[in-house]
């Protein structure tokens, strides 16, 4: 089955994608606004997790480790010798390919559970590096950010600058995904996915097309996390670098629709605002956005596995076709 | 398609949510417009337990100043917020900020968030009012509304430390450079920070550091690092622990028979109630440097304070009936908003003037506070008549030892009678 | 020396507590091939279970163990019926994803309901020691190796000397073909998962006088009985065993040499030198 849903209705997608950039200039304050960054963020991470994990249906929990290295390679750069965190994404993707490559070549011929486990694994070692490198990193105080407003500091007064920033990002990644699944590289990616020795034996170079496509997703997992440390200015390892954050990329991804390019911004799009509402409007139950959210998750994988994006297409898809037996009806 | 009709509305609840929340603070007309403040605490997750109780003791304050009437004649509205990571501290900050329109924020116990919540509050001349997070940077950081009615982490480590380089090695009649020294400490920033302050003030003091390791909260079994105690042979064990961690590090020092002739805790694990109630009677001569904590009622010289903090104990246990005693992060938090909100708000010429505000904060000097020491900001919005006491397990209650000024008993056990070296 | 030889017997008796609550894991994962990443929570929620037994009854966590262990079960029966049994075709991702929900939600519902405070079950024997010579050995710890490790072997042999237990692998290593000789192949993936389930109770209660409980006092445990089930070979009783004593010895040595901050780090490095040098586990076949 390779993907039958992906050219259906992806007008439809393709214009909430592009329009939603519109949603920050209409919301009423910061705070909905702030919802609207994190929503983009997390769209486009999700996304740049869904371009490995999604198609190749490995799972990756240790994905917070790109965020990570990201975030504090342009932090870094940028507290300690001033340099622009423009070009810090960059040193950061760059660091991030090379722990891809390491981690990747090290792991990506695991299966199933082994992998996962060992994406685990490596980013609790990262964690842990980056703990006790105190030289380095400030260990578990955290750096923060200088406030200093300013396009070359990435630094701006307003939200609307970020959310334009962060819906490019996200848009990136998505436009990526989109060209990967129409690529060679893509069809190989999720054939492999599907059955690795059967696409080895269509002549498939499996191992290089894995490791081509998780460099990539760490990559642009890095750059969100230069624009998550810009914006929240302040980072420290003990969260950003948790489990806890890597199952956040995985969530989004398999609520909308793991494995097709616009399920994670699918998923982003519900689920980043409804958990931070939840906790922002019912936090006089400690446990119950987590409670929630699990639910939801456990809800959709028994009910729909394949994420809600199939479910809204096959609605649209109904729409259409109903509009259109009254067109001929109507002749 | 029942389903898909079941997703659609969830989406459109969200909207629904987004949209009717989105008429942003509408103040109601009439004389009596509630001043509202929030509360930013992890509510949920690792820091739960004592978020909860802070946004307890805040709650406490509120009331009890509503009950007087109110900051000048507008009665307070308490909005919290759980902020579990720094990145949902800044959310909730925002939200705050923004959505409700609140112009004082209540905060954070942990530094991270601290310095998350500053970042948004500062920008919008919102006044964050720090009674847990004791990392340095927070007043280091050139934030213009941040004030912390606490010690600064790395002054408490010195206080212990020089605590022990003085009055502990004459006890123990050695002098400070033979004094071996292990300093421990739970690996968060408020760890990190409390540990540095104390590994400076033992190497200025010329004694010797033997030791020093850290560690993560969620570790189960602590034997390993025990023994590293153990081989060491400190005189002194310098501890930065937080309840749990604290209770399974006791534990494993008596099973290894590692006991040092003195534990030191410095901060809130050791200060808890919950964890002398847990360790028992072996606490008996555990030193806790914090802030002061539990303190007899005559302290409080005026009359209205005592009473008050005597209500607020009295609320805080009804609340926390598992409890013996007011946990002294609660005490904290009770104490930063009792204090803003009955004394220094009051003397604010415009409330909605962060400006004026910060005026009052800064020229406000309060002698005594309900936590035992006065107010006294620096231009950083550190308060500078915070100090750290040298407190002591006896008998299950927490002893001040010093200074001379607050003191009420002397120092026992000294050395432990369960040392092993 | 003998500070080395008490770093070493300290690593074993923590890796005994590992190796039971993994081979409950064993048996779920290795054996019946279903990914429960909520297994920390089902320790989590025996620690409550037994703190609770002590709190209002006053019976310590060995007397109201054979209580704790048939809540167990029924808490692992109605989590196969309701959750497991509906994925057991799926994929071993919707398995992984489906749990990693249910910790969620079985954390969270700890913290709703019974606050995060540390609830701690203190007995004689929390501070209690056995002393041999030189060293010092905590009763309870002794304890939980003693029954962990006599647990263990009781399962092995279950596995090995029974019908049910024989049933039980050969479900594992050929659904169909077992179906087929006339094994009732849901019936006989429920008595492992509910097996499974009891053991990690049982892995809980005996840590309850040690360590407090509280929500996320399962947490550390899911992800660490994983890598203790791959070491030790998936499905592999004694492979599980010696991989919970191996991690249990790593973290004590890490802790002891290098530092506590580098005892996680520790096993999670070998765990990734096993996946590279040995796949099929340390004590794996092939």
């Amino acid at each position: 089955m390779l993907k039958r849903l992906l050219n259906i209705n992806n007008s439809v997608l393709w214009a909430i994608a592009v329009l939603s950039i519109i949603v920050p200039f209409f919301l009423p304050n910061r705070y909905f606004q702030d919802i609207a960054v994190l929503t983009f963020l997390w769209a486009g991470l999700s996304s740049s997790w869904n371009l490995y994990s999604g198609y190749c249906g490995r799972l990756s929990i240790g994905h917070a480790a790109f965020l990570g290295i990201g975030a504090y390679s342009s932090t870094i750069l940028y507290v300690n010798y001033g340099i622009s965190p423009w070009i810090g994404m960059i040193v950061g993707g760059l660091f991030s390919a090379l722990a891809a490559l390491v981690i990747g070549g090290t792991t990506l011929r695991l299966k199933g559970t082994f992998f996962v486990l060992s994406t685990v694994a490596f980013a609790e070692i990262l964690k842990t590096f980056a703990i006790v490198s105190k030289d380095l990193t400030a260990g578990s105080l955290g750096m923060m950010i200088p406030y200093n407003p300013g396009f070359a500091n990435m630094i701006f007064q307003g939200k609307i600058p970020f959310a334009i920033i962060t819906w490019a990002y996200m848009m990136l990644v998505i436009i990526l995904c989109v060209r990967l699944e129409k690529s060679k590289l893509g069809y190989s990616l999720i054939a492999v996915g599907e059955n690795q020795e059967a696409a080895e034996n269509l002549g498939v170079n499996s191992t290089r097309v894995m490791l081509i496509s998780y460099v990539m997703s760490a990559v642009l997992t890095s750059i969100g996390g230069t624009l998550f440390a810009q914006y929240i200015m302040f980072i420290e390892p003990m969260s950003l670098m948790s489990v806890g954050y890597s199952v956040n990329f995985i969530l989004y991804a398999i609520a909308g629709g793991m494995g097709t390019a616009f399920g994670p911004m699918v998923g982003a799009f519900i689920l980043v605002p409804v958990t931070n509402l939840l906790r922002g409007y019912l936090s006089f139950i400690s446990g119950l956005h987590g409670f929630v959210l699990g639910m939801l998750l456990i809800i959709i994988l028994l009910f729909r596995p394949d994420g809600i994006l199939p479910q809204l297409k096959g609605f649209v898809r109904k729409l259409m076709n109903r509009n259109k037996n009254n067109e001929e009806k109507g002749e | 398609m029942k389903k898909f009709l079941a997703v659609l509305l969830i989406l459109v609840l969200v909207l629904g949510t987004i949209t009717g929340c989105g008429g942003g603070a509408e103040e109601p007309s009439g004389e009596a417009v509630p001043f509202k403040v929030g509360a930013i605490y992890p509510l949920s997750g690792a820091n739960a337990l004592l978020g909860n109780q802070c946004l307890d003791a805040v709650q406490i304050a509120v009331d009890f100043v509503n009950e007087k009437g109110g900051v000048q004649g507008r009665p307070i509205e308490l909005v919290s917020a759980d902020a579990p990571d720094p990145t949902a501290a800044a959310t909730e900050a925002g939200r705050l900020v923004d959505q409700v329109g609140v112009k004082v924020v209540f905060g954070s116990l942990a530094s991270g968030n601290a310095l998350a919540i500053a970042g948004v509050t500062d920008k919008s001349g919102v006044v964050l009012v720090e009674s847990g997070g004791i990392a340095d940077a927070l007043t280091d950081s050139n934030f213009k509304y941040v004030y912390r009615i606490l010690d600064k982490g790395g002054l408490r480590g010195a206080v212990g430390a020089e605590y022990v380089g003085t009055s502990i090695t004459e006890t123990l009649g050695i002098a400070p450079a033979d004094a071996k020294v292990f300093i421990i400490h739970e690996e968060s920033s408020y760890g990190e920070s409390v540990a540095n302050g104390a590994e400076a003030k033992v190497k200025e003091m010329g004694m010797q550091l033997v030791g020093r390791a850290h560690y993560n909260t969620t570790i189960t079994d602590m034997s390993a690092l025990v023994l590293q105690i153990k081989q060491a042979k400190p005189d002194v064990l310098l501890t930065v622990n937080y309840v749990n961690d604290a209770i399974l590090l006791v534990d494993t020092l008596k099973q290894l028979q590692a006991m040092p002739k003195v534990f030191m805790g410095l901060g809130a694990g050791t200060t808890d109630p919950n964890f002398a109630m847990t360790v028992g009677t072996d606490s008996d001569g555990f030193f806790c440097t914090d802030m002061p904590t539990n303190l007899p009622l005559d302290v409080f010289e005026d009359e209205e304070m005592r009473a008050t903090v005597e209500a607020f104990r009295e609320a805080f246990l009804a609340k926390n009936s598992n409890l013996k005693n007011a946990s002294i992060a609660a005490e904290a938090a009770f104490a930063g908003a009792y204090t803003f909100l009955n004394n220094i708000l009051p003397n604010a010429a415009d409330l909605d003037d962060p400006e004026t505000i910060r005026t009052a904060a800064l020229e406000t000097k309060l002698d005594m506070t309900t936590l035992g020491f006065g107010w006294d900001l620096g231009e950083d919005g550190q308060n500078y008549a915070a100090g750290a006491n040298i407190n002591q397990w006896q008998s299950g209650s927490v002893v001040t030892v010093a200074p001379e000024s607050l003191k009420n008993g002397d120092a026992i056990n000294v050395p432990l009678p369960i040392a092993n070296f | 020396m003998e500070q080395v030889f008490q770093v070493f017997v300290s690593g074993l008796l923590s890796g005994g507590i590992y190796a039971l609550a993994s081979v409950g894991l064993a048996l779920i994962f290795g054996i019946a091939g279903l990914v429960n990443f909520a297994h920390g929570e089902y320790l989590m929620l025996a620690m409550y279970f037994a703190f609770w037994m002590y709190g209002i009854f006053s019976l310590d966590p060995y007397q109201s163990a054979l209580i704790n262990l048939a809540l167990m079960a029924i808490l692992g029966y109605l989590t196969y019926k309701f959750i497991m049994e509906r994925v057991l075709d799926s994929s071993h991702s919707i398995q992984m994803l489906l749990t990693l929900g249910l910790s969620m939600v079985l954390q969270n519902l700890a913290l709703m309901l019974w606050k995060a405070d540390y609830r701690n079950t203190r007995i004689a024997m929390t501070t209690s020691t056995l002393d041999l010579g030189p060293l010092h050995l905590s009763t309870a710890r002794v304890l939980a190796f003693v029954v962990a490790i006599a647990a263990s072997v009781a399962l092995y042999y279950f596995l090995h000397k029974t019908y049910t237990g024989a049933a039980m692998r050969a479900v594992a290593q050929n659904g169909k073909a077992a179906q087929l000789m006339g094994i009732n192949l849901k019936k006989t993936y429920a008595l492992t998962f509910i097996i499974g389930i009891t053991l990690v109770g049982l892995a809980g209660l005996l840590i309850t006088p040690i360590y407090p409980a509280f929500p996320t006092a399962g947490a550390p445990y899911g992800i660490l009985c994983f890598i203790v089930v791959v070491i030790g070979g998936l499905s592999s009783i004694p492979g599980a065993i010696f991989g919970g004593l191996l991690i249990g010895l790593i973290e004590s040595f890490a802790g002891y040499f290098i530092g506590p901050a580098f005892q996680q780090a520790a096993y999670f490095l070998l765990f990734i030198l096993v996946l590279i040098f040995k796949p099929s586990g340390l004590f794996g076949k092939g």
